[in-house]
């Protein structure tokens, strides 16, 4: 790569000059955008991907010197005020010397550390000296203070931290033989104090051993808070980010190395790896420039071996690659740890959670972390429920009883206003504060601000769980959420509407982590207690109602789930204004039941109604128009409208793109899913290509292989078996399987497991595999079977798959009772136009003639045809096969002219089908082939 | 004064262990450099030269050297910083192929290779001399943006592109092949 990089040098140098005023996360597009040269293209990601290289560039001298170097006794540089008594060591970022603060007192023994950085800059010299008052602020028994700061005569900048003589945390424990209980004592303090910091918006961004120093008194003393984000200038672009340059590679939590956002949970993981070295003596290695940002700085097996089970799934939970899923805080880590030396059972649990990020239940799960986009979220939620409950005090019918409302409505509207400020007034000095970081310091302010006006605690407790989840961090919403819920029943009791509004945000938290027959038992007893009081009517109530009919059909009780949400939505139309989003959201539930539970018909209209309800209240661009676009393609799909269906994709496509900055869930979900529709339009090719465009996107998203990325790859084999390519079919769904089993363990059999594996039997039926696809198919079966009581699309499609494999096993009869099986269960639906349906049912009529019953086969043929006509816009390669068996069952009818016609009218239709591989229209050819043969003509 | 003197005898001389003791001479002398040179710039600026002159004389120890300013001054330190290196890491490559078993652990893969960053920076030189200037500034004699915006005679902003672009150069010269 070198030498062509070389050769195109002075082409790849003005990319350079613009690319590297950008952040990272920019790069790759702009490249795309302005540079037609997919090879330069190439060459110039590539130089820049380079980080560990550039990292290591950026660390000049220090590399290739011996520690000490540059300050020898006699040279100790002067600063006023102090006197350096000798050179300590230096790290990565800094020289540290003893020194003495020359006080009136008396001297005071301080660490000085000379800060390997050059602040030249008048607004970097303040910059600095902000920041560092900030972290003097942070005093707690367990961290060194911050004393002072300043610059040298020279300019350089320094810091005294209070003195610790003593040697750091890991020596300390060998030296002193210190035994396990011993040091989970210890640790305990280390996270008490990086908890304490977190509190006041502080990450340490660099724990390691030698940060966390044992003082003369055998106390914990960490030092360095904050100094990596100290020295980290703001005008850098992502790309000489300092701070990633200068960590300590061994103990930097994956999403630091790539240079994402910096959230507490870098801590947590930093803390994770100390807590392992410190019990097994394992040694994290040190990631050399090959490896990946993810990959483990342990060998898990030996980790495993020397920690014991609890303790070792304390750490693991601590250092998982994807930030999402480590403990919530530093505070979940330590209780856990008490937990395990209490001998209570642990938190840290097995892979289950139910982690769905692309599936369409999740749809309100915003994948942010930037500040901005939580300022937005936060003072969007609250304007919502203002909103709703002017609405509410609109809909109150005597006057004073309106009056009451409005004073009480505006004084709540004024105190969380002022409390929404201060929480963003406290970190609007520059400080990059994390949608996580200021969550938790929101939390801290509703416990001490609020804790005389329980209405508002609660409120914002509820509100800041709920911002929690939308962020994605759903394990994260429950802490407030549960404690709102309980003060809320103390406060206002089980009839309250209120009570039921945290329920509600309890059980879409129990929902989005794959609780959910707990959280639908839990909310319907919460629905049933609000019931018995005599506070009906409220918006809250239509949304817990809806939620449970969404829990309801997701446990697979379609039935149950259908007539509670008709329920909500009529209680919504009864109570509720005719603008209300309470409503909508009623509206769009019942649409997406509907559709779960496989009547898009009657989902159409539902999503439909939605999808206008949102364009009147949020405009035709917002992000949740696209979501209820997407919502209702899924509908439209079924019933064959890909011509709809593509137009929406592509304007949710184009508005997500355009609300949403950088790499995000929403884009890629977009992508699959016009990919999706493009598939079944027989657009192979260009589906392909939206795929690749989505897997793109997800490997930029997480550190490690996402859930959509699964998906994803399932899709891009059907499309390799659609195309006939069986092998690398076979290979990607196979991938696309381990990888969901992997990320949904046991939850895999609520996302789709059983459609997966007919799949998987299809395509190695087409490999003539038959004898192992014959076991898989029955396997899916009987899974899906007993997943869903009754007709269901995934079980019509197992019980398609069966007949196939049948029928390509000689098992005539056999193949007949399942093909017919399905085709009925696709007409109890209601479904008749769907792909999978008409396929069915096609399958059905070749059963049929190959049974010698031409009459019975005629009828399915000719009731797929009809089907396959109603999609728009026609898909040729379908209606050719249509045709081709129906001339075949003509001509054994009998009639030739017909036979005749048919046939023509297949093979102009496969003429219009286009180069593109398709498997359909080689089968075709076939069928037409046969027909040819004697005796039939 | 001297251990630090007689830089240009010493690199005549060749001998390696007084060349290993050079480095971080070289190293503090410059940083020493660097500080006085800002220090001195505050409040005089305009003797600056005359007073660096003086200094690296001091610090040189050495007659037959003389810089016309510290642009050259610096570009001197850190070509010999480079040489020293280079020549350190030549010995130490001889001595493995002569004892292999006798190497002392494996350097840490997360040190640049001097000496495929100093091939690296000729190839650069031959194709952007000032790119390479500025490289060699920043990893030998480790002076910052505006330290080398001085010396080289452009602004601070430049220097930064500069390195950047430099560094890029360089990363995938020195990327692993894959």
């Amino acid at each position: 790569m070198s030498i062509d990089f070389i050769q195109r040098w002075h082409e790849a140098e003005p990319l350079l000059d613009r690319l590297l005023e950008l952040p990272a996360t920019e790069q790759a597009d702009w490249l795309c955008r302005n540079c037609e040269d997919a090879t330069l293209r190439v060459l110039v990601t590539q130089a820049l991907s380079q980080v560990p290289v550039a990292e290591a560039l950026e660390r000049g001298m220090a590399q290739w010197m011996p520690a000490s170097v540059g300050y020898s006794a006699d040279k100790l540089p002067a600063i006023p005020g102090y006197r350096l008594l000798r050179f300590v060591g230096a790290g990565g970022m800094a020289s540290v010397f003893e020194a003495e603060r020359e006080l009136p007192g008396g001297p005071q023994k301080v660490a000085l550390k000379l800060l390997r950085i050059d602040v030249h800059d008048a607004e970097e010299r303040r910059r600095f000296l902000r920041e560092q008052s900030i972290l003097a602020r942070l005093q707690h028994p367990h961290i060194a203070q911050l004393l002072d700061a300043g610059f040298t005569p020279a300019g350089t900048p320094f810091l005294a931290l209070e003195f610790v003589a003593g040697g750091n945390l890991v020596q300390h424990c060998e030296k002193h033989g210190i035994d396990v209980r011993g040091r989970l004592a210890l640790f305990i303090d280390v996270s008490k104090a990086v908890e304490h910091a977190h509190r006041s918006l502080i990450v340490h961004r660099d724990l390691k051993p030698s940060n966390v120093l044992i003082g003369e008194d055998g106390c914990v003393k960490l030092v360095d808070f904050g100094i990596a984000k100290l020295i980290a200038s703001e005008g850098e672009s992502a790309q000489t980010r300092t701070e990633v340059r200068r960590l300590t590679r061994a103990y930097a939590a994956p999403e630091q190395i790539i240079g994402h956002a910096t959230t507490t949970s870098v801590d947590v993981y930093a803390l994770g790896v100390l807590l392992a070295e410190l019990l097994s003596g394992l040694q994290p290695r040190r990631l050399d420039s090959h490896a990946v940002a993810a990959t483990p700085v342990f060998d898990d097996g030996q980790l495993r071996q020397s920690l014991g089970v609890d303790l070792y799934a304390v750490v693991h939970e601590a250092i998982r690659p994807d930030p999402i899923r480590r403990y919530a805080s530093a505070a979940a880590l330590r209780e856990d740890i008490e937990r395990y030396l209490d001998g209570k059972p642990l938190h840290a649990r097995a892979d289950t959670f139910a982690y769905r990020a692309l599936t369409f239940t999740k749809r309100h799960a915003l994948a942010v972390s930037a500040s901005i986009v939580m300022v937005m979220l936060l003072a969007g939620a609250t304007a919502a429920g203002l909103y709703e409950s002017y609405l509410a005090r609109h809909a109150a019918k005597d006057a004073h009883a309106q009056a009451l409302a409005a004073k009480s409505e505006a004084q709540r509207e004024y105190a969380l206003k002022s409390f929404m400020e201060g929480l963003f007034d406290n970190v609007s000095h520059g400080a990059e504060a994390s949608a996580e970081v200021l969550l938790a310091q929101g939390r801290d302010r509703a416990d001490h601000d609020f804790a005389k006006q329980p209405a508002l605690h609660i409120e914002i407790l509820a509100l800041i769980g709920d911002l929690e989840r939308r962020s994605g961090h759903a394990d994260r919403a429950q802490q407030p959420l549960e404690k709102a819920a309980s003060l809320a029943q103390a406060q206002f009791g089980a009839t309250d509407r209120r009570t039921l509004h945290v329920e509600y945000l309890l059980a879409e938290e129990a929902d989005e982590l794959g609780h959910v027959r707990s959280g639908r038992l839990r909310l319907q007893k919460a629905i049933e207690a609000f019931q018995s009081g005599s506070d009906h009517n409220s918006p809250e109530e239509v949304q817990a109602l809806a939620w449970l009919a969404g829990l309801d059909e997701r446990l697979g009780e379609s039935k149950k789930a259908i007539d509670i949400g008709t329920k909500s939505v009529a209680l919504a139309h009864r109570i509720l204004p005719t603008d209300s989003d309470a409503l909508t959201e009623a509206i769009t539930n019942l649409g997406w039941i509907w559709m779960d539970a496989g009547h898009p018909d009657q989902a159409e209209p539902l999503l439909r109604e939605a999808l206008a309800r949102k364009r009147a209240r949020f405009g035709a661009r917002h992000p949740q128009v696209a979501d209820a676009m997407t919502l209702l393609t899924t509908a439209l799909l079924p019933l064959g409208r890909y011509d709809e269906s593509e137009m929406l994709m592509r304007s949710a496509l184009d508005i997500d793109e355009s609300a949403y900055a950088g790499p995000n869930a929403h884009v890629a979900g977009d992508l699959n899913n016009l990919a999706n529709v493009l598939v079944r339009e027989g657009k192979f090719t260009e589906a392909g290509a939206f795929y690749e465009k989505s897997l793109e996107l997800d490997e930029k998203l997480a550190a490690t292989s996402s859930l959509g990325e699964a998906i994803t790859l399932g899709h891009l084999a059907q499309v390799h078996f659609n195309q006939g390519s069986y092998a690398s079919a076979e290979t990607g769904l196979r991938d696309a399987i381990n990888r969901k089993q992997r990320l949904l363990g046991k939850d895999y059999g609520d996302n789709g497991q059983s459609s997966d594996s007919a799949s998987l039997a299809e395509i190695l039926m087409a490999r003539g595999r038959i004898g192992e696809a014959e076991g898989i198919a029955s396997r899916a079966l009987a899974e899906s079977r007993q997943r869903h009581r009754g007709a269901h699309p995934d079980v019509a499609f197992a019980l398609t798959v069966e007949a196939e494999i049948a029928a390509a096993g000689g098992a005539r009869e056999r193949a007949a009772t399942f093909a017919s099986e399905a085709a009925a269960m696709y007409a109890a639906l209601a479904d008749q136009s769907s792909e999978n349906a008409i396929r069915a049912r096609i399958l059905y009529g070749e059963t049929l003639r190959s049974l010698g019953h031409s009459m019975e086969a005629k009828r399915e043929f000719e009731g797929a045809f009809a089907a396959a006509n109603m999609i728009t816009p026609k898909t040729a390669s379908l209606i050719a096969h249509i045709d081709a068996d129906l001339a075949g069952t003509e001509a054994l009818l009998g009639d030739r002219t017909t036979a005749e016609r048919l046939h023509t009218e297949a093979e102009a239709l496969l003429a219009g089908v286009g180069n593109e591989q398709n498997s359909e229209r080689d089968a075709t050819i076939r069928i037409l082939a046969a027909n040819r043969e004697p005796p039939i003509f | 004064m001297t251990t630090e003197a007689r830089i240009s005898e010493i690199l005549a001389d060749g001998d390696p262990v007084a060349m290993d003791a050079l480095i971080p001479q070289v190293y503090a002398t410059l940083r020493q450099l660097a500080h006085r040179q800002r220090a001195y710039e505050a409040a005089h600026t305009l003797q600056t030269t005359a007073l660096v002159n003086e200094a690296c004389l001091k610090l040189l120890d050495s007659s037959d050297i003389t810089f016309a300013d510290q642009a050259h001054l610096y570009a001197y330190m850190s070509r010999t910083m480079r040489h020293l290196l280079i020549d350190r890491a030549r010995r130490k490559m001889a001595q493995k192929r002569q004892a292999p078993e006798m190497t002392e652990g494996v350097s840490p893969s997360n040190i640049i290779d001097v000496l495929a960053l100093d091939e690296a920076l000729t190839k650069l030189a031959a194709l952007d001399e000032r790119l390479a200037r500025v490289a060699e500034l920043r990893l030998f004699a480790e002076l910052s943006s505006p330290e080398i915006a001085d010396a080289i005679g452009v602004n601070a902003r430049t220097v930064e592109r500069d390195w950047l672009k430099a560094r890029t150069f360089l990363a995938a010269c020195l990327a692993p092949e894959v």
